[in-house]
């Protein structure tokens, strides 16, 4: 049985070894904060360094930027829930983080749907449709990963009873946010390309980040 | 700090911060001070929340690593019992799958915790049965009950760390307390022919 009251040497031992000072982080929405200007970067680049989709002008400046507008904000908001499940005391109801699941995926298919109506574009005859999947899929990914690298250096520090949940939850808001960008230089609104290619994309990031997740907290067990 | 019951709650949060706030800049003291004053009260919620006394002290000695480790994760408008207390938990649910085995331990009916008793039943029986009978109670409302009746965090609080609802966790206190009645209830009676 051990004191109550004094710390045990091995315990002070351990503390005293590593005892430099260290400065408070910030609060949840703080951190979603923090991830504005990236998600905004992302955004803003991707039309920049490859072009706004050629029929922007027919699905008009709402749908184009305000919608991706929107969708930026849900993954941002599925980003500050990661960060909730990760801090002690913090925690939301799990049917709160549910419905948050269960809105994005909502989104993705209004989105395409809304997308769809406005201006309907295919592959083009003569290019592969795989092709195009492939790089909007892969593209989608390698878009997602400066903010998934933040959300989860952020979620590095924490202690989640739940490390898959919190993994899929910034995965996914990484990846809405990337795909938010995405959608405003793929000029193909079918929704087979988008919601295999598109919603593949951001479905992988966040089971890849929910496992990558797991076994970090597995292994600092 | 006054390692009394002696300050109001609003005080000893105000000074719990303080400390937290010192050992973030490298103060042992501020860390032995934090340790004196919340151990105690953790032991008693990791052997509750563990049924098992060997593994809880372990177990807290484990929290207090992590609490180490996650220090700067504190942030100073948190409340320190709930986020201590919370991380605690974290780590019982990492460590050992806790909610499964509390399930089967329930069931199985072992070592009954040395948890104080809940005020709101002290006077209906002796403190072993109280103990007994809130150990036959389901995990969840036993959790939330005595998280509220026994270490007296509100429910908002006991929400953020069991991951539900201020409503569910209410609920499940109140499920539980009435649950705990009705078996004390009957154990006065005694046993039915």
């Amino acid at each position: 049985m051990i004191n109550d009251s004094t710390p045990p040497d091995a315990l002070l031992a351990e503390v005293s070894r590593d005892l430099h000072s260290v400065r408070p982080w910030p609060t949840p929405w703080r951190q979603a904060l923090w991830s504005t200007p990236l998600a905004i970067t992302v955004i803003v680049a991707l039309p920049l360094l490859v072009g706004l989709r050629q029929d922007a002008g027919a699905i008009g400046p709402l749908v184009a930027w305000g919608v991706s507008l929107v969708q930026v904000a849900m993954g941002l908001i599925l980003i500050w829930m990661a960060s909730r499940e990760g801090t002690p005391a913090r925690r939301l109801p799990g049917n709160v983080t549910r419905a948050a699941i269960a809105a994005a995926g909502l989104m993705v298919l209004a989105v395409s749907y809304v997308t769809f109506s406005r201006s309907p574009t295919h592959v083009p005859h003569g290019t592969s449709a795989w092709l195009v999947g492939t790089i909007c899929y892969v593209g989608g990914i390698l878009a997602s990963a400066p903010l998934f690298v933040l959300a989860a250096w952020f979620h590095s520090r924490y202690v989640s009873p739940r490390p898959a949940l919190a993994g899929a939850l910034y995965g996914a808001g990484a990846a809405l946010t990337a795909n938010a960008g995405w959608r405003l230089i793929c000029p193909i609104s079918t929704p087979w390309h988008v919601l295999t290619a598109h919603g593949g994309s951001a479905i992988s990031v966040a089971v890849v980040s929910a496992l990558l997740a797991h076994l970090v907290a597995k292994r600092v067990r | 700090m006054d390692r009394g019951r002696n300050l109001s709650p609003d005080r000893e949060d105000a000074a719990l911060r303080d400390l937290m706030v010192a050992y973030q800049g490298g103060s042992l003291d501020a860390f032995r001070e934090l340790y004196a004053h919340l151990a105690p009260d953790l032991r008693r919620y990791v052997r509750f929340l563990t049924r098992a006394s060997d593994a809880a002290d372990d177990l807290v000695q484990e929290a207090f690593l992590q609490i180490h480790r996650s220090r700067a994760a504190y942030n100073p408008v948190y409340a320190v019992r709930p986020w201590v207390f919370g991380l605690a938990r974290n780590v019982c649910l990492m460590n050992r799958r806790a909610t499964r085995r509390w399930a089967t331990v329930h069931a199985a009916g072992v070592e009954v915790p040395d948890v104080p008793v809940p005020a709101a039943v002290e006077q209906l029986a002796a403190a072993d049965e109280i103990r007994r009978c809130l150990a036959e109670l389901p995990a969840d409302q036993a959790e939330a009950l005595t998280l509220h009746h026994v270490w007296g965090f509100r429910f908002d609080e006991i929400a953020g760390m069991l991951g539900v609802s201020a409503v569910a966790a209410r609920a499940r206190a109140s499920r539980g307390i009435a649950q705990l009645r009705a078996k004390l209830e009957r154990l006065k009676k005694g046993p039915v022919p």
